[in-house]
């Protein structure tokens, strides 16, 4: 098995304030293909992402992605696109203004790079709103527009579709059909199951901190 | 990019210095050297023997600590998921956000002493010692400004939110250990000279002319105390300050 070309997580367990979170997680995420994650508040799927991304360590087991061990270290994936739940940008600048200020960190994209993602997911690059007068449903795009404007090989995606309207909808699997082609992983948590029907090449369903394998038509009405 | 919203921050001395004059004046000070003893030379401003002392005491210390207390605290969370992904490097930026914090802070300090002292002398109080007046600005530079510099990089690392935090950092971190210290024994006098706004006062005791303003804080004093020692001992406290939170956040698993 060439390891650059998987996401693999070995007995990956973690507690936080005390409850397990986590639970003996054992995962090879194969790259190119489109995952979502399942399952009801609570279950782990937020923190199952988080692993992934580097953004909280395991207390026991290892996390490596497209062969680079992130665990138990500060570092994150190499190229990675991360849209969490609840966290917003600056409330002080414009979306065009917000996705510039996370251009130049990596240089990868220009101002026609920020502009054409904005297009893309159906904001107005030259709307001079603030981004603290946006709608939920505007932030919610942006927030997807700052993950794939750069197009990482790895996008981590929590409940990317909450707030979204159909046509937001819409315009979310266009985008996802269109990276999956140019060859990234996506991984997707959500309860809007629906959202992603026909998009998606394998669930996992979460439950209690454990992940197992979910055939893609089952009907879990736990989901 | 519109950048005007950035100088709102210092418009925020100016309520504060007015303030302090309004104080000052209850004071009934006769010089700006005596305002700035009061105000700014540590003794005064936290003694808390009177209402107008608290009042004083929590206008000069909480004021800076309030609006960049929890400047780092504010920005991790979105740091965390947009910022940190792009650099690898999580040091960087909050070296980056510290330094900026520390600027606004010292920018905030002297505009409030620079409208302060304007203001006393548009009131017709004036600097009664002008050839030492650079000792006294640096006496209080050198100590409130670096000490309130380090309280407030303290609490950014302590990621401190919540402002009763900030109360009690300030109370464990300067307000009784500096009482303790001025009030100790005099076979102790080494603990006055760690307690950074007495600095102000003990450096102010070299300076002949303004042994007078002093009035009953004299027999608190050490004789020899330098400014020079004040300003080493609050870049070291600083430093220090800065190294073990450097450490913490690099021990520390940020999460968001």
């Amino acid at each position: 098995m060439n390891e650059k070309k998987y996401i693999l997580l070995k007995n990956v367990n973690k507690k936080l304030a005390g409850r397990l979170v986590l639970r003996d997680i054992n995962l090879e995420l194969a790259c190119g293909q489109i995952y979502a994650f399942t399952g009801r508040n609570g279950s782990g799927k937020t923190m199952l992402l988080r692993m992934i991304s580097g953004l909280i360590f395991p207390d026991t087991g290892s996390v490596e992605v497209f062969g680079q061990d992130i665990s138990g270290k500060q570092v994150f994936p190499e190229s990675l696109g991360l849209m969490i739940e609840n966290v917003g940008l600056w409330d002080h600048l414009t979306g065009l203004e917000n996705l510039m200020l996370l251009a130049r960190i990596k240089n990868i994209i220009d101002e026609n790079g920020a502009r054409r993602a904005l297009e893309r997911v159906g904001l107005d690059p030259d709307d001079t709103r603030k981004y603290k007068a946006f709608s939920l449903g505007m932030k919610q795009k942006l927030a997807f527009a700052q993950a794939f404007m750069e197009q990482p090989q790895l996008l981590i995606l929590d409940e990317p579709t909450n707030s979204m309207d159909e046509e937001a909808v819409d315009i979310f699997r266009a985008i996802i059909r269109e990276e999956k082609m140019r060859g990234a992983t996506i991984l997707i948590s959500t309860h809007q199951k629906e959202d992603v029907q026909g998009l998606v090449d394998v669930y996992y369903h979460m439950k209690d901190g454990s992940c197992t394998l979910q055939e893609e038509d089952s009907t879990d009405e736990e989901s | 990019m519109k950048t005007w919203h950035l100088y709102i921050p210092f418009l925020y001395p100016l309520p504060f210095a007015l303030l302090l004059v309004a104080i000052s004046a209850n004071f009934g000070i006769t010089s700006v050297e005596q305002g700035l003893l009061i105000c700014f030379g540590g003794l005064g401003s936290l003694d808390m023997l009177s209402f107008w002392q608290i009042l004083l005491c929590g206008i000069v210390w909480f004021p800076p600590l309030i609006i960049f207390g929890s400047r780092l605290a504010d920005q991790l969370n979105r740091a965390a998921v947009y910022i940190f992904p792009r650099t690898q490097s999580r040091m960087r930026w909050y070296a980056k956000e510290i330094r900026i914090t520390a600027i606004y802070a010292c920018i905030y300090y002297l505009l409030l002493l620079m409208i302060y002292i304007a203001s006393l002398i548009l009131l017709d109080i004036s600097i009664s010692q002008p050839h030492t007046m650079h000792v006294a600005l640096t006496a209080i530079l050198g100590a409130v400004v670096l000490n309130q510099l380090a309280l407030i990089i303290c609490s950014n690392v302590l990621h401190l939110k919540v402002q009763a935090h900030f109360v009690i950092l300030f109370l464990v971190v300067l307000y009784f250990p500096g009482q303790i210290a001025m009030n100790w024994p005099h076979n102790l006098p080494w603990l006055k000279m760690l307690y950074p706004p007495s600095q102000t006062a003990l450096s102010l005791h070299n300076i002949p002319e303004l042994n007078e303003l002093m009035g009953f804080y004299f027999e608190r004093t050490i004789p020899g105390f330098s400014v020079t020692f004040s300003v080493a001992y609050n870049v070291i406290l600083i430093t220090l300050i800065i190294s073990l939170g450097a450490h913490f956040l690099r021990k520390k698993n940020l999460t968001v």
